[in-house]
């Protein structure tokens, strides 16, 4: 076998980056941290009762309250869904304006080495717990849909302005030139060179991130922020499964249909068609 | 009845070509060049409709009931908490902190991986380019659609009421939000690969699973390192509200303190958190650089 192949093509084979020290060495960290991980696995066990709960949830999911689906009366699952997604679209449009200038602040191509205070901030928004800044919001606005538009919006910032970033260090810095060249004014330039390589991909994330607060915004009623978390949260602590049930489907198709669209309409920006 | 259709359709499509703009120029020489079609002015109108009716629907209706004075006069109140938060750090709670840090970090890593080990057959199921001539890997993407419809939180939620409360039902929320995100994340690289060596290495007599291992694999195994790892990440920003419903971890002391309007206490809570998030970044950061 060795024979037939062509001594070169064996050499540089026999050349190829060894990893099997760097292999060893890093499957022995993770069996390490994952045997370190194991005790967290305290199992509960299943009583007669956890049975009985998850055959009642089981049979509730394929049997929710159809009254609380088809009907358009205060607190039924369509006019709550269209809370959730107006908190969503507002709180994504406000995220997105406030992104603007932590985006242009924090860009290397833009403020050089400054661009660390920016992304710290940025960070720091990212990992900040957005039960806790629905709870500062909730003070504010009091209970309700604003709350959660506010909480969405701060929260979106740490995504999207990261996201921009991206975008906006990677302006083609040639088509500048060629503006200057060619004798184009400042604003001339800000609007035929920077602005069209801005938008398609501002929309994408600001598409993207819709699809990702419309899930966040069906949580936020746990703390009392509107959408469809409170009726879900209510309904389960009150084992009525089947209202409950409601509510997931009600999230499972509105979930589905941005996310479709999102999808189609991101590929068309991005890719032309 | 059919003409009045056709009459509304009719309406519709006009309405549409004049909101679509398509521009056309002569140049100098008596070309004509036609602007690609426009629906900037299409989508706009759709956008500011949508944005005017969740305005009406959720702001004007708020500053109706409470009075626009009533929002200003309330917004230092957001900065209370804040203030208490910065001021009163307690340094000495970080020792209560520890336990639950690591305890969070450790379903990060159990669920990670475990989420990792089911997802990783699934994304090779669900590539069209690997499974040709299927319907199968539709239906699975189907699936991880639906997965991924519900936030770790309502899996957390569900658990408790079965499982009862502790780091059981974060670890197997975890593992399922893992799952859902994963797969789809890796399915995605699987259908960008180059599929000319798997065939080559396939013509030149080896088995499937050696042209597998030889040329699939090596393609992807980068991408999916990165991706495990952002995962990881994101996993241990999620556990900070998987406390809620008492899913262990830091979640549920952060959860306490907030309850009983500890302030100080909060603030440790978080910025521990931040600090350990920050680390992992810069270690993923770096391992990424390193892969790539």
């Amino acid at each position: 076998m060795m024979k037939t192949i062509n001594p070169s093509v064996f050499e540089i084979y026999q050349a190829r980056p060894k990893s099997f020290v760097r292999n060893i060495f890093t499957g022995t960290i993770i069996t390490f941290l994952l045997i370190w991980s194991l005790d967290v696995i305290n199992y509960p066990g299943i009583t007669e009762s956890s049975i009985q709960i998850a055959q009642n949830i089981l049979k509730a999911f394929v049997n929710p309250t159809w009254n609380l689906i088809f009907s358009l009366e205060v607190d039924s699952i369509p006019v709550l869904m269209f809370e959730t997604l107006g908190i969503a679209f507002l709180g994504t449009l406000l995220g997105s304006l406030l992104s603007l200038p932590f985006a242009f602040l924090s860009s290397k191509n833009i403020v050089g080495n400054f661009a660390y205070i920016g992304s710290t901030i940025i960070t720091i928004i990212r990992s900040f717990p957005f039960f806790l800044l629905a709870l500062m919001f909730v003070r504010v606005s009091g209970p309700g849909p604003l709350t959660g538009v506010l909480t969405i919006g701060v929260l979106s910032i740490g995504m999207i302005s990261k996201m921009y970033i991206e975008v906006i260090e990677d302006i083609d810095p040639g088509i500048l030139q060629a503006l200057d060249a060619s004798g184009a004014s400042l604003f001339q330039k800000i609007r035929f060179g920077i602005i069209p390589q801005l938008t398609a991909n501002f929309i994408s994330v600001m598409i993207y991130r819709f699809e990702i607060n419309v899930k966040n915004a069906t949580v936020l009623g746990i703390v009392g922020a509107g959408g469809i978390g409170f009726t879900l949260l209510s309904a389960m602590s009150a084992f009525r499964w089947q209202d409950a049930s409601a509510a997931l489907w009600g999230i499972i198709i509105v979930v589905l249909f941005v996310e479709y669209f999102s999808t189609k309409i991101r590929k068309k920006l991005v890719s032309g068609e | 009845m059919k003409t009045l259709c056709l009459k509304i359709s009719n309406f519709f499509s006009n309405f549409r070509e004049k909101l679509v703009i398509r521009r056309t120029m002569t140049l100098a020489d008596g070309t004509e060049i036609t602007k690609p079609k426009s629906y900037t002015l299409l989508s706009s109108l759709i956008i500011l409709f949508i944005f005017i009716y969740f305005w009406n629907l959720i702001v004007s209706s708020f500053f109706q009931r409470f009075g626009f004075q009533f929002f200003i006069t309330r917004i230092p109140n957001f900065f209370t908490i804040l203030n208490a938060m910065v001021s009163e750090v307690n340094f000495s709670y970080f020792e209560r902190v520890i336990d639950p840090l690591f305890v969070t970090i450790q379903i990060s890593i159990l669920g990670t991986f475990i989420g990792t080990l089911i997802a990783l057959p699934i994304a090779f199921l669900a590539s069209q380019n690997l499974m040709k001539n299927s319907k199968f890997p539709m239906m699975i993407k189907f699936g991880l659609s639906v997965i991924r419809t519900f936030p770790t939180l309502v899996y957390a939620l569900l658990f408790s009421f079965i499982f009862g409360y502790g780091t059981f039902i974060g670890l197997l929320a975890t593992i399922i939000f893992t799952f859902g995100i994963i797969s789809k994340m890796m399915y995605e690289v699987i259908e960008t690969i180059d599929l000319g060596p798997f065939i080559a290495i396939e013509a030149s007599g080896a088995s499937k699973l050696v042209a597998f291992r030889t040329s699939i694999i090596p393609q992807v195994i980068g991408r999916f390192y990165s991706i495990i790892l952002y995962n990881f990440e994101i996993n241990l920003r999620a556990s900070a509200i998987l406390g809620f419903v008492g899913a262990g971890g830091i979640g549920l002391i952060l959860n306490d303190q907030m309850s009983l309007k500890e302030y100080g206490n909060v603030s440790m809570i978080v910025l521990s958190l931040l600090v350990v998030v920050i680390i992992v970044e810069n270690i993923s950061r770096f391992i990424r650089g390193k892969l790539s």
